[in-house]
């Protein structure tokens, strides 16, 4: 139901292959001993190439596992129980193992949560690395090694032939994640998924990564898929972005849209509660409440409990999507309107 | 996924209520239902439970009676007569009632020797937490002494050499173990100390027996039961390796490790002697495994 | 690293005397061996003697100090039995008690840590099950009754396999396959929970993340990281599998060490029974120590910092 044909809107008309990465109706349940939750709820994501995706949400929203699902990455307990992800005209979700394998780290790499438990503790950074190219790419030994020590170089760690050699453990968070970030470009990737890579870390750090990032994304060429909770990374990095609420996307938008007009009243209530320069706000309000668990996901609008517009419309129903251009839409009954 | 422990209840004592008849439900509550082996485990521990404690009620005869007209009779199952339901040993000896006499020993021994190193080696680890410094240094030292010398040939030395009583070998076999508890129950009163309520109740001064008795001790207690549960067939099969040796319960007691090694010299013309006490020892300490597994897992799944 | 590893060793030393001098009084608490070797009624003068030739005539600490001192210079004593040295009755049984024990422990290391993998591997399913299960009742089976009935069923019943002695390869098939299969079992637990534990670390997620193949994701991936705590736990079996060999090779008839140590503690011979406990204790903590040091191997962690947090 909340497919969404954008060829039926009068906006003009999109062929697939537009999208580098499509993600259709990508529902996620995990088993638990408690038993089973939904925590993906039929997400939708288009990423162009080339572009950035930003996907913002609080924590536990879904956006991690969103992804991991697209790649097959869930852990054992979790499972996809509908949807299609269309990566370079193939269903990632129906391909075989090993031609999974063969995309996984080649063409679409991921750069995890938390670095410093990603990595494999008892292999040095130069083997992980190598790794990567070895598994994707004919090099000698040699070449290998000096291709990784150019990667290390690349993502801006000092002494590469040194760090080559070490491990895990004796890299900082910052170092930890410059390196899962040169894992990742390893083989050039045409779509690059970062989950959380600024989270953890401290504020100058933070922008180094995010400055890496957007000038390899220039350099290689790739796509990217931005994951946080902080919409001021998204501010600086996005083109366009996508809100998740609760194990739903709530609003797509280019990221200048969403700033200037968010329509959700999640979105709106986000932004409110950012400190910012060009709109005047007498004191930041954070949103009320909590995010329900997935345990407690309702069919209706799931923001509703929270949200000081909410009527009688909001419940029961899952709000459908309101498409208002070929990149931006919502999934509100009454979206925040602009009429002054 | 942090659910949260109220959750988690909640979520159990639906599926109780789910369940059907009292019997089920009561299962499901004891996180029981489905779980036969820990089912058919439980029974079997119960019913040697039963033998030990009332087994010489049922005793035919009384262990020690020999009949030299009547060696080696077979079991009833194998053509034997029901005189001897489990037929006779070298000496005419009932094989039942010797096992009845036996068992209740061999239980005897293992549950209080598992109790004398659980409080031997718990008090140990508490002290030693609690004084840390040089006691500390100490009692690891001799934890160190303890693992480099295997129990059963430090246990073989000291029966045979100091001596052999009853009294003597509950201690022997009471001391084995004794290390595991001892650096269980240290971490675990190390981490309680640094807990908020222990220096709450202690900034109030509350005397440390009493915080002891009441904050931290019922804190590790339940860790510290599933590991005795865990290391009691080891205490059972140490008896009984003693006693088949010769070194542990002597005549005229026995026990079952003693009547298996008597019979491990008639294993041609009289298996019986030697099967069925193995049997017994085996489905035991195979139990009480299983059961110790199930309590970890439900109770505590830090333990390894 | 170094600094660590002549720290522990210094422990090792220090447990070890530790070890011999409690063994030397517990056994001294025994009272006089004379009189449980020579026949009662045997004349004072007579037994004399021997307390001279013997050195138990001194005190308590002057016994203890010269036993010492001769084991420093490598003389550990003469067995009251067949005045031999103690050293070369031990010696005499060692490579039998070696044979025995380094074939067991070699296949059911082997056995126990691919057990151990493949049930980790195939959680839940019916070889994890079967596998567990068997781990499980292999450790609750007393060695001593497994032994007699592989012994009924091997070697009375069908008559494949000798009973007792240690004169051909056929003679080790039942004792090391009684001891190997609760070690193999316990390893096999060990191994399976070690490896769970690494298969859920997300390292391992970004192994698959890369495209590495599953069978590269095991191998260089998960084993080496398991194989760190499965080592240590390995390296304390050691101290069973020597206590497990004591009763197996007395079940057996094995002429071996082990056995060598039952008689001996059942005359109360001194000599031979220090030297054996001595011998063993030096062996566990070596095996120990050795496992210190390829831990600090295998993990990088360690190297650096000293120790493990
Ligand atoms: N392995 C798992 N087992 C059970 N629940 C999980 C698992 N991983 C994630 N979840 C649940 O899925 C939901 C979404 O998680 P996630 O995608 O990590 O959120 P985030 O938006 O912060 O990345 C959360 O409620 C989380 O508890
Ligand atoms: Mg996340």
């Amino acid at each position: 139901m909340s497919k969404a044909a954008p060829i039926s809107n009068g906006a003009p008309e999109l062929a697939v292959e537009q999208y580098l990465l499509e993600v259709r109706g990508l529902s996620v349940v995990f088993d638990t001993p408690d038993g089973s939750y939904q925590v993906v709820d039929n997400v939708d994501l288009k990423v162009r190439a080339g572009r950035t995706l930003g996907l913002v949400g609080e924590s536990g929203s879904g956006k991690s596992v969103t992804c991991l699902a697209a790649l097959g990455l869930l852990a054992e307990s979790g499972r996809v129980t509908s949807g299609e992800v269309w990566f370079n005209g193939q269903d990632l979700l129906k391909i075989d193992g090993a031609k999974l394998s063969k995309l996984r780290g080649c063409e679409i790499a991921m750069v995890f949560q938390d670095p410093m438990v990603s990595l494999n503790p008892v292999r040095t950074i130069g083997w992980q690395i190598s790794e990567s190219l070895c598994l994707h790419q004919n090099l000698s030994g040699g070449a290998e090694r000096r291709r990784a020590i150019e990667l290390l170089d690349l993502v801006g760690i000092p002494e590469p032939q040194i760090r080559f050699n070490e491990y895990p453990h004796q890299f900082s968070g910052g170092m930890s994640q410059r390196a899962m970030i040169a894992m990742a470009i390893a083989c050039q990737p045409k779509l690059l998924i970062a989950d959380e890579p600024t989270t953890a870390l401290d504020v100058t750090i933070q922008a180094q990564i995010l400055e890496l990032l957007s000038d390899l994304k220039k350099e290689l060429n790739m796509a990217l898929i931005l994951i946080t909770h902080d919409l001021g990374v998204i501010a600086e990095v996005a083109d366009d972005v996508a809100v998740m609420y609760a194990g739903r996307v709530v609003e797509e938008a280019p990221v200048v849209e969403l700033f200037d007009a968010p329509l959700h009243h999640y979105t709106l209530g986000l932004l409110n509660s950012l400190p910012r320069v060009d709109r005047r706000v007498e004191h930041l309000n954070a949103i009320e409440g909590t995010a329900p668990p997935p345990h407690e996901f309702v069919e209706g609008c799931r923001f509703a409990e929270r949200c000081e517009q909410s009527h009688d419309a909001c419940y029961g129903v899952r709000p459908k999507f309101l498409q208002l251009a070929s990149t931006r839409r919502v999934a509100c009954t009454q979206p925040v309107s602009y009429d002054e | 996924m942090a659910t949260e422990p109220s959750d988690i209840e909640s979520l159990r004592l639906a599926k109780v209520r789910a369940a059907r008849g009292p019997i089920a439900r009561r299962l499901t509550a004891w996180g029981l239902a489905g779980e036969w082996l820990v089912l058919i485990a439980m029974t079997y521990i119960g019913i040697i439970l039963f033998l030990a404690l009332f087994g010489f009620l049922l005793q035919p005869y009384p262990h020690t009676q020999t009949d030299l007209w009547n060696q080696l009779q077979p079991p009833v199952f194998m053509g034997g007569s029901w005189d001897n339901i489990l037929g006779t040993d070298d000496l005419g000896r009932d094989v039942l009632s010797r096992l009845l006499f036996g068992l209740r020993l061999s239980v005897l021994i293992g549950v209080i020797g598992t109790a004398i190193g659980a409080v031997l080696g718990s008090f140990l680890g508490i002290i030693a937490a609690h004084f840390r410094g040089w006691v500390e240094e100490i009692l690891m030292m001799l934890v160190d002494v303890q693992v480099s010398l295997p129990f059963i040939i430090f246990a073989l030395a000291v029966l045979a050499f100091v001596g052999n009583n009853l009294t003597i070998l509950i201690i022997v076999v009471g001391i084995d173990g004794w290390e595991r508890y001892a650096r269980l129950a240290r971490s675990m009163v190390l981490s309680a100390n640094q807990q908020d309520y222990v220096l709450a109740v202690r900034s109030l001064g509350l005397g440390n027996f009493q915080i002891y008795r009441r904050h931290v001790l019922p804190n590790i207690l339940g860790t510290l039961v599933v590991q005795a549960t865990i290391n009691l067939p080891g205490v059972i099969l140490l008896e009984s390796t003693l006693s088949f040796l010769g070194l542990g319960v002597q005549a005229p007691l026995t026990s079952l490790g003693q009547i298996l090694g008597v019979g491990r010299d008639y294993l041609i013309l009289a298996p019986w002697i030697a099967v069925l006490p193995g049997m017994v020892i085996f489905f035991l300490a195979l139990s009480i495994s299983i059961v110790g597994d199930w309590l970890r897992d439900r109770l505590d799944p830090t333990l390894k | 690293m170094t600094r660590y590893i002549l720290i522990k060793i210094l422990r090792s030393l220090f447990t070890l005397w530790i070890v011999v001098t409690a063994v030397f009084f517990v056994l001294r608490a025994s009272g006089d061996p004379l009189y449980s070797i020579f026949s009662l009624g045997t004349p004072e003068a007579t037994l004399d003697v021997f307390r001279v030739k013997w050195g138990i005539d001194k005190s308590m600490w002057q016994q203890y100090l010269i036993y010492v001192g001769d084991i420093f210079r490598g003389d550990f004593g003469t067995s009251f039995f067949d005045g031999r040295e103690a050293w070369d009755i031990v010696m005499e049984r060692l490579p039998k008690t070696l044979l025995l024990g380094g074939t067991t422990f070699s296949v059911s290391v082997v056995a126990g840590v691919m057990l151990g993998a493949i049930a980790a591997l195939k959680r839940g399913t019916f070889w994890d099950r079967g596998i567990m299960t068997a781990a499980v009742a292999s450790f609750s089976m007393p060695s001593y009754f497994l032994a007699l009935l592989l012994i009924l069923l091997f070697s009375l019943q069908l008559r494949w396999l000798p009973t007792a002695g240690a004169s051909t390869w056929q003679h080790l098939i039942l004792p090391a396959t009684t001891l190997g299969l609760t070690l193999a079992g316990s390893i096999a637990r060990f191994t399976r929970s070690a490896m769970l534990e690494v298969l859920r670390q997300p390292y391992m997620r970004t192994a698959r993340a890369k495209g590495a193949p599953y069978w590269r994701q095991i191998a260089w991936h998960a084993l080496p990281n398991a194989a760190i705590p499965t080592i240590t736990v390995i390296g304390f079996q050691l101290g069973w599998l020597i206590g497990g060999s004591v009763v197996i090779e007395t079940v057996f008839a094995w002429p071996g060490a082990g056995r060598l140590f039952i008689v001996a503690v059942g005359v109360r011979d001194f000599a031979v029974v220090q030297l054996f406990i001595l011998m063993v204790a030096s062996t566990v903590i070596l095996a120990n120590l050795l496992v210190d040091i390829l831990y600090g191997v295998l993990d990088p962690r360690i190297s650096v910092t000293g120790s493990k947090s």
